[in-house]
């Protein structure tokens, strides 16, 4: 269990990961940000991460598979699915393939932090990432 | 944590089940007792609320508008209730409101007629003739209240995730099965619907506040921000966007306000011909 929590950010528009990167390190994340879903499937393979915050609509590959690929890869990550296109629909079938959250943009980076803090103590990390978002 | 919305017809146990199954979870129980406290919270008749909700009828009965009136603040304080999540509710309407909702586990239970009616007569002293005759009286009045409010139909079961029938499946298993299928993660509460459930809540909240002035506005939010519709005549208009502001402000949440105006024809004919 690691003291500083390992973040991976996924999402096809440049400006998610430029401002949800620095929000999640501000608050004690290791992140580790992507624009192209295969890529950050390779890296994934290559290193278990804590929580991977992932958009859902992707041309490559979309957050579903993301989703399913992470949950074949580590029982133990958690998955947040962020998107634009939230429906009831899509928010239950997230939730019932294993996501540990959803949430509909926009959201405020705070939003994002207090997912990632209940992601943390879900793993039962108590590292710098959910102490500050607990502040 | 998640919600449980229990509904069922009168004397099918929804009461039971849903005590029972709060007792269970550690969740609290939110049934017709809260009728009292919004009647009391908006200085309503409390007998006029409890007919608006299609249960014992009172001797003038209750207007359609009037209805709409009483169920708009019972809304108001029941969704606030639900909002702070591990709670059972039942008796209360709560699950034609909160259908958008995922983390509340929609439950409807289902007893066959003569056992009702059986039922009914246990408890009211009655013969079979006069218990059937009250429970008819009672399930046309709550079917009329559901089509007229909410446009549905109660026992429609695409309206529910589980239908449990109580003839096949005794209160004890049904309490187990409620309780087993709450913690499904299908109705894990997310961002997402605890975000839904937040803005309906300010919607009904800032709908209450309108409602005697201004019967007709539509109201939604979202994470704050609340939209207001209301008819209006033209020559009125401006006056009626800032009656609107006035009181849409006083409700604790909402971070900014929009008030649009639609023509009220209706209104602009029946001048006309006056």
């Amino acid at each position: 269990m690691s003291a500083q929590l390992k973040v991976m950010v996924i999402d096809d528009e440049p400006i998610v990961g430029k401002r949800l990167g620095p929000a999640l390190e501000k608050m004690g994340c290791q992140t580790e940000t992507f624009v192209d879903p295969a890529a950050a499937l390779g890296r994934l393979a290559e290193c278990e991460f804590d929580v991977v915050v992932t958009d859902v609509r992707m041309d490559e590959v979309d957050g579903i598979g993301v989703l399913e690929r992470v949950k074949a890869l580590s029982k133990r990550t958690k998955v947040i699915m962020i998107t634009g296109y939230a429906t009831l629909e899509v928010a239950h079938e997230a939730l019932a393939k294993g996501a540990f959250d959803f949430i509909a943009k926009p959201f405020k980076p705070e939003d994002l932090r207090q997912a990632v803090a209940r992601a943390a103590e879900a793993l039962g990390i108590q590292g710098p990432g959910a102490a500050a978002s607990q502040a | 944590m998640s919600v449980i919305a229990i509904s069922a017809w009168s004397h099918c146990h929804g009461e039971e089940i849903a005590r029972r199954v709060a007792r269970k979870l550690n969740f609290r129980s939110l049934g017709p007792e809260l009728l009292g406290e919004v009647a009391d919270r908006w200085q309503l008749p409390l007998p006029k609320l409890v007919a608006a909700l299609g249960k014992q009828q009172t001797l003038l009965g209750v207007t359609p508008r009037e209805r709409r009136r009483l169920l708009a603040y019972l809304e108001a304080a029941v969704l606030e209730k639900l909002a702070q999540d591990k709670v059972v509710t039942w008796g209360l309407g709560a699950h034609f409101y909160v259908m958008g909702v995922s983390h509340v586990l929609k439950v409807r239970l289902v007893l066959d007629w003569e056992a009702r009616v059986r039922a009914m007569m246990e408890e009211g002293g009655m013969n079979e003739a006069a218990a059937a005759k009250a429970l008819k009286k009672e399930d046309e009045a709550r079917a009329r209240m559901a089509h007229e409010i909410y446009r549905k139909q109660e026992d429609d079961p695409t309206l529910y995730d589980l239908t449990i029938n109580l003839m096949q499946i005794d209160i004890e298993q049904a309490v187990e099965i409620v309780a087993e299928a709450v913690q499904h993660k299908r109705f894990k509460p997310m961002t997402f619907s605890r975000k839904l459930m937040k803005d309906q809540v300010l919607a009904t909240q800032v709908k209450a506040e309108l409602f005697s002035r201004h019967p007709d506005a539509q109201v939604s939010a979202d994470g704050g921000q609340v939209l207001v519709t209301v008819p209006a005549v033209r020559r009125d208009q401006e006056k009626k966007i800032s009656a609107v502001r006035d009181l849409a402000r006083k409700v604790k949440g909402v971070a900014s306000l929009k008030v649009e105006v639609v023509n009220d024809f209706l209104e602009e004919a029946a001048e006309s011909m006056r």
